[in-house]
Order: structure tokens, then C-alpha cells, then sequence
């Protein structure tokens, strides 16, 4: 014989009981490896999504509204000896079934065969006909489109010239196509293409690339690039960008440089019309030779009565300005001259427009006093100095004319014609540099051409390729795969996140597995008493229970590893299904690392076992004989009154009748914290008092009646610690279980206030296509047609967009580069716009987002965000800093200065329009919107808003429905939390069957007697069960009363998401289930007969 | 001398918080290698108590008890249960055999504190040979379930003898058998105290089992009274 020996024998011949504690660290460990698997397989998909959207591609570039040429992609791929992709990005709004159904903000791609091999399948991309396009999964979906259907495309037309630059166009900002369906492309198929670090699949169209790039007026172009994985030896980003050095031409970020033929100089010019900081800073730099020039366009030329309308004014340089002119000096040519009458000395003013934001069109004037009159000819009448204004310099005659800015074609003369047939845009007026940009620099720069005079072009050229970083013209690759795995990998932690929604169902298996084994251990007390008595050290016996505890909890955390994988399914089915509302996306797949399978049995196997230490070193610890008894003498009955209990329990009634006073009874401000204190407290008040009244319960049998029910009621003050016990732990479980779940977010609760998350706007808007003026203006109103809605009942606040990362609880990946938005802070300053949960010190309380105007001293940007943003999102603090890369490819610093409390700006990092204009000046328009409106009209309002600005894609939500979505996912863990918490809760009144048996097996002698002294077996069960009913409907009460207080507030809210219902149900479904055990276990404890237990005693 | 108790008392709260029961007062026995002794006394009077204390189960309130010349107040409670497995046998009222165990296991259940495993052969031979003795030659590998009462206590008295004690002690031995069980138990029991050598104490009812001893003393109100 050997302890071995002796631990089978156990095994084999207690396999009844032990298959319960078997099934309890089952239970326990399932669920640990379920949620740890949870964690696995949501990182896993994850992953597998940012395979699925990036196929192949290493490194992207995205060069916005710069369109290289598509040959880059050929220089590059012999250069790096891989696959290279271009593509042609643009926005669009997708229409299908005439109108009917219509989906904003979808992305359209130009592709072509090489985009395809990088998604794994080059002939599904190859060869889409000009009218063709191929569909996304998604997008088919929701439009409920299928192969061979048609659709119309509205894209956002591209455009060298930023919208928001002086004289750029505003018209006809979109073009419309029509496409059949020529396939529809499967999530697994690259549909899902995407740059940004989403698990949410976009809606895309590819077309083809080279019909796109025509109908965009940019053939044989684009402005993305991917660089698929090279094979064999992996690609460095630096070799990567190294490379892009190489290959770039000035073509290829719309710079020209020509000879002027005849004049010995090379100009270089851009599409853009004004040169970028950057090439201004490479170009001046590159020799002494350098001129550089400004030219503009002027409304009106005046002299007293006289004027001229529309001409252009330039500031050459030295020779045609004579050097040492005054910057209020012009040169005016003889024609101007002549038409104003003008002689040198005379004071002329100019009049012109300038460009604010929101294509604010100001005119403005300045005076000049003419300081020479020049002959139109020679160097004087140089018609290359006009750039190439759209809209004016390609067009016959000036009635032609269509800038971007209001002109009178009524003013234009006769002799202008012939001025503009005889010498086109040559200027009529030149000024000092210095005057010409103080008049008419702006964000996108402040030249219009550089001359170098004597240079050869290919020698200007190569220096000027040499100066200038492509890098800073946005021609620069991220890791995209990179930056996507490691947003994946740092994603929202699932493992922890179901562990803690399932700490109920833990807690209540460890529970359970601890009072099977304690009730297993409690039979076989004899036995180990015997052991001790045989010479066994306490040690010995406890080694022996021990193991034999070991075996059992590896068998169930073996098991329950399987089932963990059972119940990961089960949780990734609701996860796609019914709870998607948390993860916002059914691309969810299985996937189990050995590592968390290991750590959850592990863990489920030392929680368990220490859990059955616990036990067993209680009941060891008995003495020898007591051991040898079975345990079954009856316990003594406390006899010191419990005067602690009733101190504590009437001090908490005492705070609880305070806090309803003092909270004006759930009416006050901060009144859900001090609820939940409450109810807390009357929780506390509940256990101590019960402990007071079975006390008292327990001395004064003899003033009572004698009964059935009344013996029953009276025998839960014997063991007053395990009633006392009992009820606790089923109030406290429906006390958490309730008002976690019941305190759901109401995003509709005072959706109207300034300081609620909504900010009191009455909807919230995105545009696929930027809005290029202020809809408050009546330039604005009249563009978009607004004044057909309800244009006086409206306000807007209107954000700039640096589309980013989505860094809202609804993207689950840690992002790093998250959507920046720009507004003027004055005006949600004004309105007293939002909460704000956090702020650093730089930040004024009284005035918030006035801190977004402010000049750091560390040089940092200014940054609100919405706090759950900042924690969840960027895993970040308000104080913290981010850096972000400006369009130029330069890092700068955002500083995190004030944390907004649950609002509508999840997913967004806000900062001033000023700073954003500084570091994206090429973005321009305005594409997220805040409108204020009648709430009693949001409907017409919105609808209206909608149809006036559906060419734009306005997609409008109310914000309070825009919020509700994000209270979504809280919401919807909430229910999580319910419902696994109830599932603990029926788990734990399981145990309550278990501690019934447990007590009448340890007072199996005393009912034994009952059965001998006459009472019948019923009358034994009525005694048991109302002893054991008491504590159930005790806990529930408890339970209840206190959730019930704790939740007031949410209660008394109108409207507030409660889930009656649930809780209803399941109330009924723990309170049922208990009786049910209860009855069960009283049932079969006397089944037996009960008359040779009177014998052991 | 094999065991000596000096002034014995065992005194218990009363939980009530109604002061102490005494049990046991001021007892002193004496008893040597072989001899055989019973302890007659109603119920209640503290009979258990005072093999409990001899059997290092408990320990009394005051006084000293002296096995193989070792103070058992002195010794931690390892070394106590090295001497209940090597010094003492015991036969308990009930059986307690395991159920588990075949009757074989159950005898050689005290060898497993000793380290011997199941290749010690000669363990198993002196169980077997034991077994044979009490006449259950047929049930070696038969559960407790299988036996008759009177079978089950022979196994237990086995049991008790498997590591060859010094002291066997026996409480209420023949409480739960028939009369001719429990003449034979009593029969065997002496048998045994004189073949194996032995001393032992039986506690009991029986007047017939008592006389069947060297030496009979009465407990009464807690005082040890000779015969």
C-alpha cells in the first residue's frame, strides 16, 4: 500500500462526489480559458483583417492632392525589385436603383492588374473596362447591389490647386459616372483595402486606373502607392523613401521648369499656381542667380475717377523693378498709364481680393505711387510671368473669364479684350516683392515662379532634385503593415476585458467547487481523523487530501480547457451576432494560443487548488476525535451580543436617510455617485442587521410560537456566520450584477444642454466632398441652395478633417495616428460647449477651449479630445503629448490639454483651425459639421440639409443618435456584464442547494429525531425548506432593495435605458432556480431513512 | 515501564460560558510491556477522554503522560504521530476501515507514514499472516462492504497491529457487535496481547471483556478507581 495506491482507490470509489468538483474547476477554467481565448481571437482577426486589407503591401504612400506620374511605380519596382501598385484615390458617394439608395463617403480607387497581385488575385483587378467597376463586399451589402447592376458614382473631383487657394475654383467639385457591376470583391478578396487601421470594412469601388486618372483630368497619374513585401531579402523603409529620392521628377510633384526661349532664363513654375514653402526654400537656395516672383491678380486699378478692371500685378525683381523702389512704389507699364491717365508721382490704388478661411473673400485695397512708366515691350511686356490662374490664363477672351472669385464681366471694356487678345496676362503693374507678398501671400505660399537668368535647365533641375526632400511634398512611404500589426497586437485587451465581465461566473464556480469539496472533505472527516489517529502527521493528511483535490482539478481544468475553446465560440457567436454592437464587426475567427490555453488551465488549476487548500487546512485543523465524530456535534451558539453589527448596520441606515436628504432624493447633481454609495450602504446595513435579528432570533425562541415555518426560521440563527454568509453573497451578486447593468448610458438625456455630450447641436454631419464656404455666411447659404431649408433656424460649426486612424471604442485597434479635426475654438467657446473631465493647467476653467488658441511654451499643439479617446484610444492621459507628422512629412507635438466627458467627438483629436491650417494648409474645406437646430424640427431639418448638400454626400445624424452609437458598446459590455453575471448568479444559487445539503447532512441526527418523535417526512422538508427559503428571499430583498436605490437616479431619468425586462427575468429565473435546488437538496437529504443517524449521535 | 500517567485532569468550557466540566481528575495509572488493563465506568464518564489522552489524540489539562519514557507533553506534533503509528494500535468503537480499500489495503493503510511501499513484501506477509490469524484468509482482497461486523473489527484490530505497537488501545472494541462477535473479539484481543507481546488498555462496557483483563478500573466522577 502506498499513498498512489490509496489516492485511485479514493478516486475510483468517491467518483460521485468528486465528478462535482471535477464539473466546478470545469466551470472555472472554462471560462478563464475562454476569456484569454477571447483575447487571442479578437488579436488574431484583427490581424488577419490588417492582412486581409493590406494583401501583400509593406509600405504605402498617400500624396493627397499631389498626382505623380503612374511610371514611379515602374521606377520604383526596378529599383526595389518588388511589386509596386499605383492607385488614384478619390471620395465618392455611391447611388444605386436610381437614386433610391445611397451611401456617402465611400472610397473609389483606380486600380489596375499590379493592385490585384498584391491582393493575391492579379486577373480579378486586370482589365476593369472604363464603365466597369468592382465593388466591395460591404459596400454591395448596403447598397444591395450584385454582379451586372448599375450604379452611378459621384466622385469628388481631384484637383491640383487647393480649394481653399486664392483664385482656385469652386465649381463643379464633383463629376458623376455611371458603372455597371462587374464583380463584387470578398472581404478575403482585398475588398477590404484600406490604409487606415480599422476592423471595419470601408465601402470602396476600384475602377479602372487609367479611366479614372483621364476622367479626372490627370491621365497616366495617381496619388497612392504600395510597395508589396520583396521576396527573399525584406525591404528597409529607408531604402524605400532612398529610392523615392531617386525616382521623383519634378513632373511628378507638378513643378515645371522651362527655357524661356529668347531670354536666357529657366522659370519654374507649379500647377498649384503658388509654389509650397518648401520648394520655395530649395529653389531660392539653389543660386544667387534665383529670382523669385510673385503675380496676382487685382479686381481694380484706380486713379481718381478713373480705373481699370481686372488686370494682373507682378513682382519680378530687379530689372523690371529699378532697384532701390520703395515697396509703395509701382511700376506702371504705358498702356495702364495711358488708360488712367497716370504720370509718375501720381498715387494709384489697387484693389484685389484675398481669401480667408472659408473662402471668406475679402477686398481689399493698397496705394502705389507710381514711380516709373514703362513701354509695353521688350522685358516689360513678358507674358510668361502670368502663372496659370485657372479658370483665366487658358481662356480667348476675358468674358470667358471664370476664377474662383466673383468677377462683373459687365466691367470689361473693349480695350481690355484687346488688351488680353494683344498681350494676354502680361502684368500692367509691378511692385517690390516685399509689397506683393504682404498684399497676397498665403498659406500655400508666397511665390508664383523662380527665374534663374544664365543657368541651363538640366543643371537647375538636378540641383533643385538635390535641395528638395520629396518628403516634404508628402512623397513619403509609412510602414503600413507595420504600424497595422502593432495597432492589432495593442488592441483592446478582450482577455481582460471578458475576464472581468466574468468574474461572476468565476467566483461563483470557485464557490461552488469549494463547497463540493468542503461538503466531500466534510463526509469523509472520519476518515481523515482515522488517518491522524493511525499516526499520519496533520501534514501527511493534508497531502493526501491535497492530491487527491490535484487530480481532480487537473481532470476539470483539462476539461474545462476544451470547454473554454466551446464557450470562446459561443462568446465570439454573440460577439458577431447580438453583442456587435462592442466590436462593431463579424470578421471574428477562433484562434487559441498554446500559451493562454496553458495559462488558463494553469490558472484554473491553482485558483482551484487553492481554493481546496483553504478547505482542507479549515478542516485539518480539527481536533482528532472531532474528526473522528464526523463533525456533526452542534455548533455552540455565539454568546456575545453582536454590538459591532448594530452599530454598523444603523450608522449606514443613518448615512443612507443623509445622502437621500442631502441628493434632494435623486434630483441633485452628482446624484448616480452618491446613489450608488446609498445603495451600497443599505447593503451593508442589511448583512450587520441580519446578523443582529438572527441573534435575537436565536435568544428568544420561547416568546415565540412553535411551528413548522417558525423552527425553520429559527434554525438560520444557529449558524448565523453561514446565513449571514448566504445572504451576502446573493445580495451583493444581484447588487452588482443590477446596477452595473442597469447603469446604461442614456445619450438621449438632456441631449439638448450645452454641457452634455451632444454639446446641445441638434445634429451632427460628415461630408464625403469638403464644403468650401461658411454655411452661416449668405455666400454660403446661397452656394449650397440652403436657403430652400430652414436657413434662419441654423447655425454650423464647421471642422477641418486630416482623416486619420478612427481612435473611437468602436476601432478596437491602439491607433497612432488618429483623425485630427479643426475648428475656431470661439465658436463652441461661446456656446459653452461640452464637459470637459480633465484638464491640464494651461487650460482656463471658465473658458476651456480658449486654451486651443494658445502658444504652448513647450511649442506643442494644443489638443482637446474625448477622454474615453485619450485613455482607450491612444492608451494616453490628458498631459500626454502625440506626435503626428504635418504635411511637409515634419514631426510636431500635440499636447493633450482637456479631456471631454462622453461625447460625439470619439475618434477625434480636436485642435484650432490656425494650427491645423499651419500644418495641412492643403487641406482644405470643411467635411464634419455641428448644426444647430430646433430640436422639434430635426427631422425637417435634417432632410432638407440632406437634399441641399446631397452633390456634397452630407451624411447627418442627430448627434444624440450619433452619441447612443458609441453608448453602444459601453452599453452593450454592460449587457455583457448582465448577463454573464447572471449566469454566475445561477451558478451561485446552485451552491445554495449545496450548503442545503451541507447542513442537513451535518444535522441529519437532529432530523432524525424529529422523524422519530412522530413528524412526518414533509413536515421535515417544510422545516428545512423555510429555513433555507428565508435566506434566498432574504438575499434577493437585499439584493434588490439596494440595486433598487443605487439605480435611482437612472430610474427616475426619463426615458433611461433600463433593462426591466432582463432583470425581470432574471430575478425570476435566480429566485426560481434557488427554491428549485433548495427543494431538490432537502428532497434527497431525507429521502434516505433517517432513523440509523440517530444512532452516531 | 511502558506508559505512565501522573495526575491526569481534563477539564472542558462549558459553552454556555457556564464555568468548566471536569472530565478527568487527578489521575495516575501505571502499565507495563504486556500487560493487559480495562477501564469500566458508565457513559459519559470520561472513559474516551482518558484513551484519548493515553493515545496522543488530546492532551490533558494537567498532568503528565509517560509512553516509552517519552513526556508526551514535550513533543511537538509530528513526533506525536510517529508515536500514535510506531508506539500505539488502535481499535475505535466503529471499525473506520475505508471503504475504498480492500481489506489487505485497509490492514496496511498505518505502513504508509512508515515510507514502505508495496515492494516490502515482508509488510505484506505479516499482514497476511496477521489476517490469517483473525481467520480472514478468504478476504484479503474483499471491500469492508463485503464483511460482517464482526469481520470488519478483526480487520481493525489487524490494522492495529500491523506495525507491531507497544500499546494497543481499544475503544468500546465489541460496542457494535453481537455477543459471540463479541466474545471472540475479546478472545482474540487477549490472544494477541500475549502472543504479539503488547500492552493493552480496553475502555468498555462490558463487565465479560473486562474480566477477560490483568488488571479492571472503574471511572467514576472522573476518578480511576481500582476494580
Amino acid at each position: 500500500m502506498n499513498p498512489w495506491k490509496l489516492l485511485l482507490r479514493s478516486l475510483a470509489f468517491y467518483r460521485k462526489s468528486h465528478l462535482w468538483v471535477v464539473l466546478g474547476t470545469m466551470v472555472s477554467t472554462a471560462i478563464l480559458v475562454g476569456a484569454l481565448v477571447i483575447g487571442d481571437s479578437v488579436r488574431h482577426s484583427l490581424q488577419k483583417v490588417v492582412l486581409d486589407r493590406l494583401g501583400t503591401t509593406e509600405y504605402a504612400l498617400s500624396s493627397g492632392d499631389r498626382f505623380f506620374q503612374a511610371r514611379m511605380a515602374d521606377d520604383l519596382s526596378n529599383t526595389l525589385g518588388t511589386i509596386v501598385a499605383p492607385l488614384l484615390q478619390t471620395k465618392g458617394i455611391a447611388i444605386a436603383e436610381g437614386g433610391q439608395r445611397r451611401i456617402n463617403n465611400i472610397q473609389v480607387i483606380g486600380v489596375d492588374a499590379r493592385f490585384g497581385e498584391i491582393g493575391g488575385d492579379r486577373d480579378f483587378f486586370s482589365q476593369i473596362l472604363p464603365d466597369e467597376a468592382i465593388v466591395n463586399q460591404y459596400l454591395a451589402t448596403r447598397l444591395e447591389i450584385k454582379e451586372d447592376d448599375e450604379i452611378v458614382l459621384r466622385m469628388q473631383e481631384l484637383d491640383v490647386m487647393p480649394k481653399d487657394a486664392p483664385l482656385s475654383m469652386d465649381s463643379e467639385s464633383t463629376i458623376a459616372r455611371r458603372f455597371k457591376v462587374k464583380a463584387i470583391a470578398s472581404d478575403s478578396g482585398f475588398g477590404r483595402f484600406n490604409l487606415k487601421a480599422d476592423q471595419v470594412s470601408p465601402s470602396t469601388v476600384f475602377v479602372s486606373l487609367p479611366a479614372l486618372s483621364q476622367d479626372m483630368g490627370f491621365e497616366r497619374r495617381a496619388n497612392v502607392l504600395l510597395i508589396s513585401e520583396r521576396p527573399g531579402t525584406p525591404l528597409d523603409i529607408q531604402v524605400v523613401n532612398k529610392a523615392v529620392k531617386d525616382v521623383w521628377t519634378l513632373v511628378d510633384a507638378g513643378l515645371e521648369l522651362r527655357e524661356i526661349t529668347g531670354r536666357n532664363f529657366v522659370e519654374l513654375k507649379s500647377s498649384r499656381v503658388f509654389l509650397d514653402p518648401s520648394v520655395v526654400d530649395a529653389a531660392v537656395n539653389l543660386s544667387q542667380k534665383a529670382r523669385p516672383i510673385l503675380t496676382y491678380f487685382v479686381n481694380e486699378i484706380q486713379l481718381r475717377n478713373r480705373s481699370t478692371p481686372y488686370s494682373f500685378v507682378s513682382a519680378p525683381g530687379t530689372p523690371i523693378i529699378p532697384s532701390g523702389m520703395n515697396d509703395d512704389e509701382i511700376v506702371i507699364n504705358a498702356w495702364l498709364a495711358r488708360d488712367l491717365d497716370a504720370r509718375v508721382g501720381d498715387q494709384i490704388q489697387m484693389i484685389y481680393y484675398v481669401l480667408g478661411p472659408r473662402r471668406d473673400l475679402k477686398e481689399l485695397s493698397s496705394e502705389f505711387r507710381v514711380a516709373a512708366v514703362v513701354p509695353l515691350r521688350g522685358i516689360y511686356a513678358d507674358k510668361d510671368l502670368l502663372p496659370d490662374f485657372p479658370g483665366l490664363s487658358g481662356e480667348e477672351n476675358c468674358r470667358d473669364w471664370n476664377p474662383g472669385m466673383p468677377i462683373d464681366l459687365d466691367k470689361i471694356r473693349d480695350k481690355d479684350e484687346d488688351y488680353w487678345d494683344d498681350f494676354r496676362g502680361t502684368p500692367k503693374a509691378f511692385v517690390t516683392l516685399r509689397a506683393a507678398q504682404k498684399m497676397w501671400a498665403n498659406r500655400f505660399g508666397n511665390l508664383t515662379a523662380v527665374r534663374y537668368s544664365g543657368l541651363k535647365k538640366d543643371v537647375v533641375e538636378s540641383n533643385f532634385k538635390e535641395a528638395l526632400d520629396p518628403a516634404s511634398l508628402g512623397f513619403v512611404f509609412r510602414e503600413v503593415k507595420k504600424e497595422g500589426l502593432r495597432a492589432s497586437s495593442q488592441s483592446v485587451n478582450f482577455s481582460q476585458l471578458f475576464l472581468g465581465l466574468s468574474f461572476f461566473i468565476i467566483i461563483a464556480a470557485l464557490l461552488l467547487t469549494s463547497l463540493l469539496f468542503a461538503f466531500s472533505t466534510e463526509n469523509r472527516s472520519e476518515e481523515n481523523g482515522l488517518f491522524l489517529a493511525l499516526g499520519f502527521s496533520r501534514k501527511a493528511v493534508r497531502r493526501l487530501v491535497l492530491r487527491e483535490g490535484a487530480v481532480l482539478v487537473m481532470i476539470g481544468s483539462l476539461l474545462g480547457s476544451f470547454m473554454g475553446l466551446m464557450y470562446n465560440l459561443l462568446i465570439l457567436n454573440a460577439l458577431k451576432t447580438v453583442w456587435q454592437g462592442a466590436v462593431g464587426t463579424s470578421a471574428l475567427h477562433i484562434h487559441f494560443e498554446l500559451s493562454s490555453l496553458f495559462m488558463g488551465a494553469f490558472s484554473g488549476i491553482i485558483v482551484a487548488l487553492f481554493t481546496i487548500w483553504l478547505v482542507t487546512r479549515r478542516q485539518i485543523a480539527h481536533s482528532i476525535s472531532g474528526l473522528q465524530r464526523g463533525l456533526t456535534k452542534i455548533e455552540a451558539r455565539g454568546k456575545k451580543k453582536p454590538r459591532k453589527s448594530l452599530f454598523i448596520g444603523i450608522s449606514c441606515v443613518m448615512a443612507v436617510v443623509f445622502i437621500l436628504v442631502l441628493t434632494n432624493f435623486g434630483r441633485g447633481e452628482d446624484a448616480f455617485a452618491f446613489f450608488f454609495t446609498a445603495g451600497s450602504l443599505l447593503l451593508v446595513s442589511g448583512m450587520t442587521l441580519t446578523n443582529v435579528v438572527l441573534f435575537r432570533l436565536g435568544k428568544s425562541t420561547n416568546r415565540m410560537r412553535l411551528g413548522l415555518l417558525n423552527i425553520g426560521v429559527r434554525n438560520t440563527a444557529r449558524k448565523r456566520m453561514r446565513s449571514v454568509t448566504l445572504i451576502g453573497l446573493l445580495a451583493c451578486g444581484l447588487f452588482i450584477v443590477f446596477t452595473v447593468g442597469a447603469n446604461r448610458i442614456n445619450a438621449f438625456k438632456d441631449a439638448e444642454r450645452r454641457d452634455s455630450g451632444t454639446g446641445g447641436f441638434a445634429l451632427y454631419g460628415e461630408s464625403a466632398i469638403p464644403v468650401l464656404y461658411d454655411l452661416n455666411s449668405k455666400k454660403g447659404i446661397q452656394f449650397y441652395g440652403l436657403e430652400r431649408g430652414d436657413a434662419e433656424n441654423m447655425s454650423f460649426v464647421q471642422f477641418r478633417v486630416k482623416e486619420g486612424d478612427d481612435a473611437s471604442c468602436l476601432n478596437l485597434n491602439r491607433v497612432a495616428n488618429p483623425q485630427l479635426i479643426g475648428v475656431d475654438p470661439d465658436e463652441l467657446s461661446k456656446r459653452g460647449a461640452f464637459t470637459f473631465t480633465a484638464i491640464t493647467d494651461e487650460v482656463n476653467p471658465e473658458d476651456p477651449w480658449s486654451v486651443l488658441e494658445q502658444d504652448l511654451s513647450d511649442k506643442t499643439i494644443p489638443v482637446i479630445a474625448d477622454q474615453s479617446v485619450i485613455v482607450w484610444g491612444l492608451g494616453k492621459a490628458v498631459g500626454d503629448t502625440l506626435n503626428y507628422l504635418d504635411e511637409k512629412g515634419e514631426a510636431f507635438q500635440l499636447k493633450l490639454v482637456g479631456g471631454l466627458a462622453n461625447s460625439i467627438f470619439q475618434g477625434n483629436i480636436i485642435l484650432s483651425e490656425r494650427a491645423f491650417i499651419q500644418n495641412f494648409p492643403s487641406i482644405s474645406g470643411y467635411r464634419l459639421f455641428l448644426v444647430d437646430a430646433p430640436f422639434e424640427k430635426i427631422e425637417e431639418v435634417s432632410g432638407g440639409l440632406s437634399w441641399a448638400m446631397q452633390d456634397q454626400g452630407l451624411d447627418l445624424v442627430p448627434a444624440s443618435t450619433r452619441l447612443a452609437e458609441f453608448n453602444a458598446v459601453q452599453n452593450t459590455y454592460l449587457s455583457i456584464f448582465l448577463i454573464l453575471g447572471s449566469f454566475g448568479l445561477l451558478l451561485g444559487s446552485v451552491g445554495l442547494g449545496i450548503v442545503v445539503w451541507r447542513n442537513i447532512k451535518e444535522r441529519l441526527g437532529e432530523l432524525a429525531l424529529l422523524r422519530a418523535v412522530g413528524y412526518t417526512r414533509k413536515s421535515v422538508r417544510t422545516i428545512i425548506l423555510s429555513e433555507h427559503l428565508a435566506l434566498l428571499i432574504a438575499g434577493i430583498f437585499y439584493g434588490i432593495l439596494a440595486a433598487l436605490l443605487a439605480t435611482l437616479p437612472s430610474l427616475l431619468t426619463p426615458g433611461a435605458e433600463i433593462p426591466y425586462l432582463t432583470i425581470l427575468i432574471v430575478l425570476i429565473i435566480v429566485g426560481l432556480n434557488g427554491a428549485i435546488w433548495t427543494y431538490l437538496a432537502a428532497f434527497f437529504a431525507t429521502k434516505e431513512d433517517l432513523i440509523p443517524a440517530l444512532r452516531k449521535e | 515501564m511502558l506508559l505512565e500517567l501522573k495526575n491526569i485532569s481534563k477539564t472542558y468550557e462549558i459553552p454556555s460560558g457556564e464555568g468548566q466540566a471536569i472530565v478527568l481528575r487527578d489521575i495516575s495509572l501505571q502499565v507495563n510491556q504486556g500487560e493487559s488493563i480495562a477501564v469500566v465506568g458508565p457513559s459519559g464518564s470520561g472513559k474516551s477522554t482518558l484513551l484519548n489522552i493515553i493515545g496522543a489524540l488530546d492532551r490533558p489539562t494537567s498532568g503528565i503522560v509517560t509512553l516509552t519514557g517519552k513526556n508526551l507533553a514535550d513533543l511537538e506534533d509530528s513526533e506525536l504521530s510517529k508515536i500514535r503509528n510506531q508506539d500505539i494500535g488502535f481499535v475505535f468503537q466503529l471499525h473506520h476501515l475505508l471503504p475504498q480499500c480492500t481489506v489487505l489495503e485497509n490492514v496496511l493503510i498505518p505502513t504508509i507514514p512508515l515510507g514502505l511501499n508495496r515492494e516490502d513484501e515482508n509488510v505484506r506477509i505479516r499482514a497476511k499472516e496477521l489476517l490469517e490469524k483473525v481467520g480472514l484468509e478468504k478476504h484479503f482482497y474483499h471491500f469492508p462492504a463485503q464483511l460482517s461486523g464482526g469481520e470488519r473489527q478483526r480487520v481493525a484490530v489487524v490494522r492495529a497491529l500491523i506495525n507491531t505497537p507497544k500499546l494497543i488501545l481499544a475503544d468500546e472494541p465489541t460496542g457494535s457487535l453481537d455477543r459471540e462477535s463479541s466474545e471472540n473479539l475479546g478472545q482474540l484481543l487477549l490472544q494477541l496481547n500475549k502472543e504479539e507481546g503488547m500492552a493493552l488498555i480496553v475502555v468498555t462496557h462490558s463487565l465479560e471483556l473486562a474480566r477477560l483483563m490483568d488488571k479492571v478500573y472503574k471511572l467514576r466522577d472522573g476518578k480511576l478507581e481500582n476494580s
